[in-house]
């Protein structure tokens, strides 16, 4: 990295540079950004966060996190914007920016160029921007619908007779709870597709805002259904490493533990759901046999029917109480073959190779949309943050990582599966080393007074998730700015989609496995 | 008279089967899954129902919380259900103090039973169901 800050330096002599940040104006982003993606190989645009500094500062601050995949490196561009200013607008570099603009927009009322005006989360006669520091919720007619979202060009009476828009959502099977599909279509083809989400938009950012380190780590299970260990994790990651607060190793063990049956626990669901849409109803009987043997392993452990409850503020709850380790490789003997079984049905399906032979996502337009986890594995790119850049006791672990040949639906299905036995095998490992003592570290003497930027990475089931927080010298954070993993395969359906025909498309949509709740917040 | 109390309770009297939409976005939805599963069976007893449009349905099932975005359809959803017609809402008080979200749904559509239980069981659902009877 040294030779590359050195070429930039030569290139920009004017840039601030902190480690892995950049200060520059606003009137040079679009050329430094170019620069960086074109010439130094910051492929994707991970994340796009805002911070109101509208008291201290009286400007908002931009940060553009890019990653470069070859080196796994971050790098922070940051600039100072003003409340009337607007921003240029990055569509021309990467494709996911569009949807990461109109975010900040909605959230904090800051105007892109090139960015139409209007909301993604909130409805559209909402009043004020509800994560600037300065907000007072007001009341408005809520109740009167539009379907602002869909701008249908023209009157309806002006549209070709032959096209037609239909509506697929808000819950339907095919696009799971809470996100809505608007298809126009000529003939079967679909020529156009608008994407509406923030149907279950909850304010959770906002929230997080007012609990302390330790409530927020436990109530971070909102984000999702099916892995919601795995943000709890994650915000507790981000708040131990910046205070520096080593957790004890069980603890780092039970957690690698509990991201893995998390992810087998999502993988299985994700394929239930096809079997169930597909009406597959033998492999959808064998999933949820699977699901019965994983419920009960979860209420042995978690005491709760799904995964959940168990991580603390500086390490995780003695998980392993109740249950003995003979009982373990007992319930993980028993998953292997119950999830070999439904693999062995799934590759004899040879229909659903030809119905699955659809959607497919070319591994440049998927680095392009920033879409990362099995979806980008599918496609053929051996990249997965638990070998890059590994966590905790990852790299002491033997496990391979799954790819893809073509890009299609079937494929993402079989980086699924197979990921299902790597989890399983690593999963025994863990058993074979289990540190004693306490899993919770001693927080009396920890002082929350550092103020600063600290941010954590996972590779979570659907893709790698990140937080960013800023932190004000309390004990509760001033901004926490959730990466949710399926946002860019939201942003991504409207190109995927097009020219496709709708009934073989929604199991293209299924096999992404979109989680609105998550991206919703 | 008699003809009043039939009104009062339909649900009762007749021999067709409890008719529900099923609205929502949370976790909960699992359960209900589940409730008309094998394992659970209540499809197979023919009481309950789970029907695909709104125009059918006796009971609607609100699952979790709603917000500003999802109030018009849940309203109009609500318009489009044949008299009489019942409203259960189910962890609708998950999510306190947010911007986006409403703090019941009886701000939009009538409810008749409310079950706050963060994670009800398929038992606690027949049970509700059981009680506007």
């Amino acid at each position: 990295m040294t030779t590359f800050f050195a070429a930039l330096e030569a290139e920009f002599p004017q840039i601030k540079r902190e480690e892995y940040e950049l200060f520059i104006p606003i009137c040079e982003l679009e050329v430094v950004l170019n620069s960086l993606s074109e010439k130094h190989g910051f492929v994707s645009l991970c994340d796009l966060i805002c911070i109101d500094q509208l008291s201290s500062k009286n400007c908002f601050v931009l940060i553009y996190r890019l990653s470069n995949m070859r080196s796994c490196a971050h790098l922070d561009v940051i600039v100072e914007v003003d409340e009337h200013m607007i921003v240029p607008s990055l569509g021309s570099l990467w494709k996911n920016s569009k949807g990461l603009e109109l975010e900040v927009q909605d959230l904090f009322g800051i105007q892109f160029s090139r960015v139409t005006s209007g909301r993604i989360f909130n409805h559209y006669k909402f009043i004020g921007h509800p994560l600037r520091k300065d907000f007072t919720p007001s009341s408005f007619d809520y109740l009167s619908h539009s379907d602002i979202g869909f701008n249908r060009p023209g009157s309806r009476l002006n549209d070709r007779p032959e096209s037609e828009w239909i509506n697929i959502g808000p819950y339907h099977a095919a696009t799971d709870s809470g996100m809505r599909l608007m298809a126009q279509l000529s003939g079967e083809k679909i020529i156009n597709l608008n994407v509406e989400v923030g149907l279950t938009h909850k304010g959770i950012e906002k929230r997080f805002e007012q609990l302390s380190f330790k409530q927020l780590v436990v109530s971070s299970h909102q984000m999702d259904i099916t892995y919601p260990e795995t943000y709890n994790i994650l915000l507790a990651d981000c708040i131990e490493s910046f205070f520096g607060i080593d957790i004890p190793e069980r603890a780092k063990v039970l957690r690698i533990f509990i991201l893995e049956l998390e992810r087998i626990t999502t993988h299985l669901d994700c394929l239930s759901k096809l079997s169930r849409f597909l009406k597959g109803e033998k492999l959808a009987a064998s999933c949820s046999q699977t699901r019965e043997v994983l419920q009960e392993l979860n209420s042995k452990i978690f005491g709760l029917r799904s995964s959940g409850g168990a991580i603390r503020f500086g390490g995780v709850t003695d998980i392993f109480k109740n249950i003995s380790i003979f009982e373990l490789f007992e319930y993980l003997k028993q998953l292997k073959s119950l999830i070999s079984s439904s693999r062995d049905l799934f590759y004899s399906l040879d229909s659903w190779m030809h119905d699955l032979g659809d959607m497919t996502l070319s591994s440049k337009s998927a680095i392009e949309w920033g879409i990362t986890g099995p979806a980008l594995r599918a496609s053929g790119i051996n990249w997965d943050l638990r070998k890059r850049n590994p966590h905790y006791f990852y790299n002491d672990l033997v496990f391979s990582v799954p790819c893809g040949v073509k890009g299609n639906s079937y494929d993402r299905y079989v980086v699924r599966i197979e990921e299902m036995f790597q989890s399983l095998s690593i999963l025994e490992q863990l058993l074979d080393y289990i540190p004693s003592g306490s899993p919770i570290a001693d927080l009396s003497s920890v002082s929350f007074e550092k103020v600063g930027r600290g941010s954590s990475f996972l590779e979570g089931p659907n893709g790698v998730i990140s937080v960013t927080m800023e932190f004000g010298g309390k004990d509760i954070p001033e901004r926490v700015k959730i990466r949710p993993s399926t946002f860019p395969m939201c942003l991504a359906l409207e190109e995927l989609l097009v020219g496709k025909e709708l009934s073989d498309s929604l199991q293209g949509v299924l096999s992404l496995n979109i989680v609105p709740c998550e991206i919703d917040r | 008279m008699n003809k009043k109390k039939s009104k009062e309770q339909p649900v009762k009297k007749s021999i067709r089967p409890t008719n529900i939409f099923v609205f929502g976005s949370s976790a909960q939805t699992v359960e209900f899954d589940l409730m008309l599963s094998p394992r659970f069976n209540f499809d197979e007893s023919r009481f309950v129902r789970e029907v695909e449009s709104p125009r059918d349905a006796d009971v609607l099932m609100v699952f979790g919380s709603v917000n500003h975005k999802c109030a018009p359809i849940l309203k109009r959803i609500y318009c489009q259900m044949n008299d009489p017609k019942w409203v259960i809402e189910i962890a609708g008080n998950l999510v306190v103090d947010s911007y986006s979200v409403l703090s019941s749904i009886d701000e939009v559509i009538p409810v008749d039973l409310y079950l706050n239980k963060i994670s009800p069981s398929p038992l606690d659902l027949w049970n509700a169901i059981g009680e506007l009877k």
